[in-house]
């Protein structure tokens, strides 16, 4: 009971909070936020709760090993029911910790950040029904709830998006957002609409019974889908673009939220997902070329959110990356974990630091080591974890991963083994990338001498707190059991998701690993530490093309949106001078006619004389009809 | 039932057409006071009866299997019964209906701002009121006819009063619009009448529940192709089906908000509930035949509907033309169902109420936001959502629920109509599906492109259409025909009123469909099963 009610709290209570949010008036600003951070601590408190006992520390709640599930009949379509399915597991509980946690350091967060915004109310009922979206695909498990959340938070992010009417970028950045999300959600919706036909139920148990062809097909379709959340190539152009939005909500959507969603229907559904070959390499090839595409545009971009934005491309192309190499989806979830901590703390950071500067421009940051000390500290651990610097969280969920792509690479013979090499080799090249434009941000924001006008100092506690807050699992994920926990009870809930051995115990690959982050780094400060000038300059004449993200902005316009432009002003066209045009021949025609029966001026008369001419006809159509049937 | 009950609903069953008849006959001799008292009870007796007859209802054994009926003898010589009664399939469109109209009562009598150069439109509110009674009527019998020659006599009855209201209230080419309507849709009625008259006197009888007998009417295979082609080409003029929909968008672009409303809401359904009631269980066999055909119909209306609306300039034409692509969703759903699919059935029957409130929220919307910036132009409401945050907000819901987002009304009919559509194991159904499923997307792209001009700050709009720039009616325009002070003047309560429940019907039907769908299902599974 109380287990069930845990069920539907997880995402009932922030969503109703966000929509009970959106109903309050502009002045309540106290109430907005009392709300915002009560329900979303509540969540938080309350996920926390389940996942520890799902990790066998209680066992009040009785999830251990057995998921409780919470369904309900929306419906009944002929002989396919409807069934809505809340699950809680070990999986949902600690993904939904994930992502109340961060969604609470971001809600506290935004109540200085957005302190003399006049539209604070509805945006952090926004940011409520935003986890509360994500928190619904986390403890979704059918198809239709999942669809729900889905959909639900592409809406939010696009409403967070837009929020900044002063900002004209925004409005554009929000629909493309959508837009990009949507085109992938096409192949997402008929996945599970086969699923659906096929399967003759939505619920996940018992998706496998489609036929291998469907579940090939809507492996693809839902992969469509993942791949636009997830921001990965061909469908990551709306990311960098969404830096339109207020910080904190790019915090949430490049963290625990929107991004983490691809990753985690992934993992929930890896075996229906990838259950073919030809789909795990579409993925692996995928997932390596935004892994790259992302560190270099990372490496080479001015601005420090886009730079961010750009790293989330290629971070979350290791984690998709990952389920190709790996069939226990515990180390890349592990990697969406490290992830969610230190990317939610750089873009808190980075929040921070823009409204001390007043600019997103690198350019005009530098020497914040001393007017920010605390937040430059915070930065020095985030980016470390992203670099991948030992002992910090990131080092040990990447360098796992790339374990796993080796392992794969080595032993595996096939499609397998064809994906680890694709993923061992561009995750690997990518890890000097990486290393690089970490050291880059810290030494261009926090290093050598300020070059802006403003004089910047360190926030207010309400915006640090969350911020240290952050920094703890970004230095300690690491060294926590947490993942021993994660893989025993993995290993432990058995053949439902696959779990197996978790990590290969290849010495080498950490040391290599290792070694190319100190030469990235190394790289980057001896490009910069003479005479401190952007160390992107190493890339030459290519770095405006790589900053662009190799025109993937071109390619989209000249690929979809001209054409299916140009369809629509055809289809105009047509419509109107073709379509109509025969009608209003006829309409003419008809007209020339009833003047000769009726002079009449009035509706009433012409509509007589119309319908006199109509009788005619009927009788004359019924003389034939007459004729041919007798 | 007892008997007691029994004369009871059939006293409220007969209400819900007299209420309106006699509101419409006697509004128009109103003073306006009065008229208000007058239409106001009308419409929430109506309301009340529509709901009320949910009491009682019943499974159904089969295809016409009403919940409660009544049947008199009419014109003898005609072999005319007045034969109503409402059934699962008949009753949420009964209801749709009695509550549009309801929105649109509240909208006209407390809707207007009380602007002394208002007062000429003011004094003829009691005669568009006796109208939009006048339609209901005709509406209401419509989807209560069990006697086909009845339902002729209703749908061709809604012609006029529509007619008349766009004559009367509309937009300054209202008239070629009005007679557009009148001829278009008098055309389909004709055919309807062919079909109907070749119908009753093939099968001997105009008894909708003896003509849906499983297995049809009986008709002979010619037979049942030729009424089936003339019922189709009605229909499908009225639902409208691409690409005999030309008269839709010149029709809604120039009507009143209320015509728009009870054009969009309830007069395109009577097309598809015609296909649902009519063709299906009547002539199942030409139905069979002619479903693929139904289908790349369906799949071209969405198609061309959504393309057409991306290229739109002025957001009621855009919303207009937004029907052509979800009727076309509605009629998918009909094809399968014609092939044979329960879902494809009850996914019509949803999406053809979701389409019903969700586009009449949008054209109160849009009527709100013509009253106060004079213009529709996309490139003049740049800014409206700075100024009127509850308009744009509300306006984001319609066009979110209109695209179809999981959770809202909108979704269920069109993802299952897609999948109905793909259940049938053929390739060219499976195209279909898919098709849908991409031009689903483009519906995003454009009503997110006509939010897109609400939310801009900017003055100086730019579009992805470089022509339609020029076009835009410079600010100056409008504020001469408005008043600087209506821009931002927020929304009234007879706006509220009209709004409020349009917008909490599309959360619980998105929430919950299966209240509606357990309504339908007896009677869904006995068309096709008695189709097949």
């Amino acid at each position: 009971m109380i287990g069930k009610l845990c069920a539907a709290l997880l995402p009932g209570l922030p969503l109703l909070a966000g929509g009970v949010g959106l109903l309050l008036p502009r002045s309540s600003k106290r109430a907005a936020i009392w709300l915002a951070v009560s329900s979303t601590g509540l969540v938080a408190l309350l996920a926390l709760w389940c996942a520890a006992d799902a990790l066998g520390s209680f066992g009040v709640i009785g999830v251990k090993f057995t998921p409780i599930d919470l369904s309900f009949t929306l419906g009944s379509f002929g002989e396919l029911d409807v069934t809505a399915v809340l699950r809680l597991d070990g999986l949902s509980a600690l993904v939904a910790s994930l992502v109340a946690l961060v969604a609470l350091a971001v809600q506290v967060y935004s109540i200085a950040h957005l302190a003399r915004d006049e539209r604070y109310v509805p945006y952090a009922a926004q940011l409520t029904l935003f986890t509360g979206a994500m928190l619904l695909v986390v403890s979704s498990a059918d198809l239709i709830t999942l669809l729900i959340g889905w959909e639900l938070m592409g809406l939010c992010s696009y409403l967070l998006i837009g929020h900044d009417r002063t900002n004209p970028a925004a409005p554009a950045a929000a629909r493309k957002a959508f837009v990009v999300t949507r085109v992938g959600d096409i192949g997402f919706l008929l996945g599970v609409v086969l699923l659906g036909a096929g399967a003759g139920s939505f619920n996940f148990d018992q998706l496998g019974s489609a036929s291998a062809a469907t579940q090939t097909a809507a492996g693809f379709g839902l992969l469509a889908g993942v791949l636009g959340k997830s921001a990965q190539f061909p469908l990551h152009t709306w990311l960098p673009d969404a830096m339109a939005g207020p910080t904190p909500v790019s915090a949430l959507i490049h963290s625990a939220t929107m991004v983490a969603a691809g990753v985690y229907v992934i993992a929930r559904l890896d075996a229906i997902v990838l259950s073919s070959d030809a789909v795990r390499l579409t993925l692996a090839t995928v997932a390596g070329v935004s892994i790259l595409l992302g560190a270099c545009a990372a490496a080479t971009n001015d601005d420090l959110k886009r730079v961010l934005a750009w790293s989330t491309v290629s971070q979350l192309g290791y984690m998709l990356a990952g389920f190709t190499v790996s069939s226990p989806i515990a180390p890349p979830l592990f990697h969406m974990f490290t992830h969610a901590a230190f990317k939610a703390l750089l873009f808190l950071g980075a929040g921070a630091v823009i409204v001390a500067v007043g600019s997103s421009s690198m350019a005009r940051m530098g020497g914040l080591r001393r007017s920010m000390p605390i937040t430059a500290v915070c930065a020095a651990a985030g980016l470390g974890a992203l670099a991948g610097v030992p002992p910090l969280s990131g080092f040990w969920s990447k360098g796992s991963l790339l374990a796993l792509a080796d392992a794969a690479a080595t032993s595996d013979g096939g499609a397998s083994g064809l994906a680890g090499a694709i993923v061992l080799g561009c995750g690997t090249l990518a890890v000097p990338i990486t290393a690089f434009y970490c050291l880059r941000i810290w030494l261009l924001v926090f290093g050598g001498s300020y070059r802006g006008p403003a004089a910047p100092r360190d926030s207010g506690w309400l915006t640090l707190g969350p911020l240290i807050a952050l920094t703890i699992p970004t230095v300690l994920l690491g060294a926590v059991p947490l993942y021993g926990q994660l893989g025993n009870w993995w290993a432990a809930a058995g053949a439902n998701y696959g779990a197996g051995a978790l990590l290969p115990g290849e010495a080498l690959t950490p040391l290599l690993d290792g070694s190319l982050v100190v030469l990235g780094a190394a790289l980057a400060w001896s490009l910069w530490h003479r005479n401190q000038r952007d160390p992107a300059r190493v890339f030459g004449r290519a770095q405006p093309i790589l900053a662009d993200g190799c025109y993937g902005d071109a390619m989209q316009r000249a690929l979809v949106v001209t054409p299916v432009l140009a369809a629509a002003r055809m289809a105009r066209a047509v419509n109107e001078h073709g379509v109509d045009g025969a009608v209003r021949g006829v309409g003419l025609a008809v007209r020339s006619a009833g003047g000769v029966v009726s002079r009449g001026h009035s509706p009433l008369a012409r509509y007589v004389s119309f319908a006199a001419t109509g009788a005619v006809g009927v009788a004359l159509l019924m003389l034939l009809i007459a004729g041919i049937t007798a | 039932m007892s008997g007691r009950t029994a004369a009871i609903a059939n006293v409220l069953l007969v209400s819900t057409l007299v209420v309106p008849a006699l509101a419409a006959l006697v509004l128009p001799l109103c003073r306006l006071v009065v008229a208000r008292v007058v239409a106001l009870l009308a419409c929430l007796w109506t309301l009340a009866a529509s709901g009320a007859l949910l009491v009682g209802h019943h499974p159904a054994r089969s295809a016409v299997d009403p919940w409660h009926e009544v049947d008199w003898a009419w014109v003898a010589a005609l072999r005319l019964r007045f034969h109503i009664g409402v059934d699962g399939i008949s009753w949420p469109l009964v209801l749709l209906t009695s509550l549009l109209v309801a929105c649109c009562v509240f909208y006209l009598i407390f809707g207007v701002s009380g602007d002394q150069a208002e007062a000429e439109s003011q004094r003829r509110i009691p005669l568009l009121l006796s109208l939009v009674f006048a339609l209901q009527t005709a509406m209401l019998g419509v989807f209560m006819s069990l006697d086909v020659v009845l339902f002729f006599v209703f749908f061709e009855l809604t012609l006029a009063p529509m007619y008349a209201v766009i004559a009367g209230w509309g937009g300054p080419h209202r008239r070629p619009a009005a007679m557009k309507f009148l001829l278009y849709t008098g055309l389909g009625s004709l055919l309807l009448a062919i079909g109907v008259l070749l119908l009753v006197s093939a099968a001997g009888t105009a008894d909708l529940t003896q003509l849906s007998a499983p297995g049809g009417a009986g008709l002979s295979h010619y037979t049942q192709l030729a009424v089936f082609v003339l019922l189709l080409l009605a229909f499908a003029i009225k639902a409208p089906l691409w690409p005999l929909h030309t008269w839709l968008p010149d029709a809604h672009t120039q009507a009143p908000t209320v015509g728009s409303v009870l054009l969009a809401g309830v007069l395109l359904k009577l097309g598809s509930y015609g296909l649902i009631r009519l063709t299906l269980p009547v002539l199942p066999e030409a139905a069979r035949s002619a479903a693929w055909l139904l289908g790349a119909a369906a799949v071209a209306a969405i198609v061309i509907g959504a393309l057409v609306c991306l290229a739109q300039t002025e957001l009621k034409r855009m919303i207009a033309y937004s029907s052509v692509g979800h009727m076309g969703f509605v009629l998918l759903g009909v094809a399968s169902a014609a092939a044979g699919s329960e879902i494809g059935l009850q996914a019509a029957l949803l999406g053809n109420l979701a389409h019903g409130v969700i586009t009449s929220l949008l054209f109160f919307l849009v009527g709100s936001v013509k009253d106060r910036w004079g213009s529709t132009e996309l490139t003049a409401c740049v800014g409206l959502a700075a100024r009127l945050p509850l308009l744009a907000a509300l306006l984001c819901f319609g066009a979110v629920a209109s695209f179809g987002l999981p959770s809202l009304a909108g979704f269920w009919g069109e993802a299952f109509s897609m999948l109905a559509a793909w259940q049938q194991v053929d390739v060219w159904w499976r195209l279909y599906a898919t098709i849908a499923a991409v031009a689903a997307a483009i519906v995003v792209a454009y009503f997110l492109r006509a939010l897109y001009y609400l939310s801009k700050a900017s003055d100086h709009p730019t579009d992805v259409f470089p022509e339609n720039v020029p076009q835009a009616p410079s600010s100056t325009t409008f504020s001469l025909k408005t008043p600087g002070g209506r821009l931002a003047e927020p929304l009234t309560a007879g706006e509220l009123l009209a709004v409020v429940p349009l917008v909490l019907v599309t959360l619980v039907l998105g929430v919950w469909p299966g209240g509606i769908l357990s309504l339908s299902a007896g009677a869904v599974a006995a068309i096709i099963s008695g189709a097949s």
